[in-house]
């Protein structure tokens, strides 16, 4: 299948940008959603937007159908032993605030260590941080090399690391969503396991851009986003064992997460209904499912290869251009989707405005990633990032816009 | 429209009023901690502490920011302190020209939060 220009068809938000030329580069923040995505959440409003799990009438049947269809679409594509083990939540940082509060708030003691890398994005950090006050436990960085903006790792001496600060739980990334680094995480997970460490992973930046089978990768728990990987907002995903799902207490509470309810007291539902109180995100996750089967049509193998292809593109292109910085690590094929810069001379938001005006949409900030930045001693950076309706084109268009950026800016 | 209009370039690469002073009466700083940007503004004072004589800005931040304050330093200087401690955001903003995009807005009144930090020091 042909990839690129020739599947632009497929997302309406071409035909709107048609004069303009539309040349989204930020797919990072939030990926584009196809036609199909759009559909299927429609035909959920127009033809059956009933409650599920509750009415004993036929639509209500199709309702609970097409949600619980949408979780067992989601578990074959990473890969899960059982649909049961898929957790619907609204994003990717709700998903990792409940590994963190409702697993290691649970099951850490005071004292007891996480492990956690330098580059993470706050929402891999920030929970753990309070959930690290209220309970004690103490939290531990994997480095940073500045250098080459990969982890400072070594499998030689990571079980002594982990054995003399107590680590309890590692939670990581997946992908870097600023170094664009890939992670050995089935390295880190074999080593952690030899000594009974759990290991969630942040799957926002792989799960959308190539393929990931949780038991091949061999963590614990792995959460993501929908809106990053073609689908809605408004929907995340929370993969974990069953059996850890299991002796975890929910985390938000309410209806549709109790099998029975006394004035006193609540029995709670198994997972993965237990962690889905209230009305959940219907079409959210009929939307994600439809984006899910658009991915499974193309392969993820292929989207993966396209979207090296372009990194090998841009990165050569952006490399000569006088005054420019890139982050991460130098070897590609350690590297995923997206190339985030400095310039020497340019700052990053003008670098951003520069090329908005004209009709380039790449990222500046610091990418939700403030102690990275800090690391690398910059303020911010500019990211571009890649999907499957990018192609060459955009990145000859960008890459001419940063040239002439550096002649008026260049003092 | 753009946000980089020849004046705005122009003050970036060549600005007038860079640099730091020594001994100022008055000194301001204002940090964006979002994008990094960090701005100090230095002012000296006429003999009677009536005007300001000298204005001067330092710091690192994006072209927008360093415009704005170059415009800023060279609307300041002459100006009768009191007619200036009542100087209003939206005045600066006519003064700057086109309106920035609302994300960049904050980078041009950057400088004129340090001008306010620096008269509280007077």
């Amino acid at each position: 299948m042909e990839l690129g220009t020739a599947i632009r068809k497929d997302f309406p938000i071409f035909s709107e940008f048609k004069e303009k030329n539309l040349v989204y580069l930020d797919s990072a923040a939030t990926s584009l959603k196809p036609r199909v995505v759009l559909d299927a959440m429609q035909e959920y409003h127009e033809k059956y937007s009933v409650n599920v799990h509750r009415g004993a009438y036929a639509l209500a049947e199709r309702a609970t159908a097409a949600y619980e269809d949408a979780r067992k679409t989601i578990a074959r594509f990473i890969g899960a032993a059982r649909a049961e083990e898929i957790v619907f939540t609204r994003n990717a940082t709700e998903a990792l605030n409940l590994v963190a509060y409702r697993y290691a708030g649970t099951f850490l003691k005071e004292g007891d260590g996480v492990l956690l890398t330098e580059m993470e994005h706050h929402s891999n950090l920030v929970p753990w941080q309070q959930v690290a006050r209220a309970k004690g436990i103490k939290l531990f960085f994997m480095e940073v090399d500045p250098a080459d903006g990969e982890l400072v790792w070594g499998p030689e001496f990571f079980l002594n690391y982990l054995k003399s600060r107590q680590i309890k739980m590692i939670s990581l990334t997946h992908v870097s969503n600023v170094l664009g680094a890939v992670n050995p995480v089935t390295e880190i997970v074999r080593k952690a396991h030899d000594v009974g460490v759990v290991v969630a992973v942040d799957g926002s930046q792989s799960a959308p851009h190539l393929p990931v089978d949780v038991q091949e990768l061999g963590a614990d728990f792995f959460a993501f986003s929908g809106h990053k990987m073609l689908g809605p907002t408004g929907i995340g995903i929370l993969w974990g064992r069953y059996e850890l799902l299991e002796k975890m207490p929910p985390f938000i509470t309410g209806g549709e997460m109790v099998e029975d309810v006394f004035l006193d007291r609540s029995i709670f539902l198994a997972p993965p209904h237990r962690f889905e109180a209230g009305t959940p995100h219907i079409s959210g996750a009929i939307g994600l499912a439809a984006a899910v089967r658009y991915l499974e049509g193309i392969g993820m193998e292929n989207v993966h290869n396209y979207e090296q292809n372009l990194l090998a593109y841009a990165w050569g292109k952006l490399v000569k251009l006088p005054g420019i910085h890139l982050l991460g690590p130098r070897d590609l094929s350690r590297r995923n989707g997206l190339i985030a810069f400095t310039f020497a001379s340019v700052h990053p938001h003008d670098v951003a405005s520069f090329l908005d005006e004209q009709g380039i949409m790449i990222r500046a900030g610091d990418h939700c990633a403030r102690p990275l930045h800090r690391k690398l001693k910059i303020p911010a950076s500019s990211r571009m990032s890649f999907h499957i309706y990018n192609d060459k084109d955009d990145i000859d268009r960008a890459v001419e816009a940063l040239e002439r950026m550096v002649k008026v800016f260049g003092k | 429209m753009t946000l980089y209009r020849e004046e705005i370039i122009e003050r970036y690469r060549y600005p007038r009023h860079r640099g730091t002073l020594d001994h100022p009466h008055a000194q301001g700083e204002a940090v964006n901690s979002f994008c990094g940007d960090d701005i100090t503004i230095f002012l000296k004072l006429d003999a009677e502490r009536e005007r300001v004589e000298e204005a001067r800005f330092s710091g690192e931040g994006c072209a927008l920011m360093q415009a704005s304050a170059d415009i800023l330093c060279g609307h300041v200087v002459g100006k009768p302190i009191e007619i200036l401690q009542n100087f209003q955001a939206e005045e600066f903003l006519s003064l700057y020209g086109d309106p920035p995009t609302p994300s960049r807005l904050k980078c041009v009144l950057l400088p004129y939060e340090a001008l306010k930090m620096a008269f509280r020091t007077i």
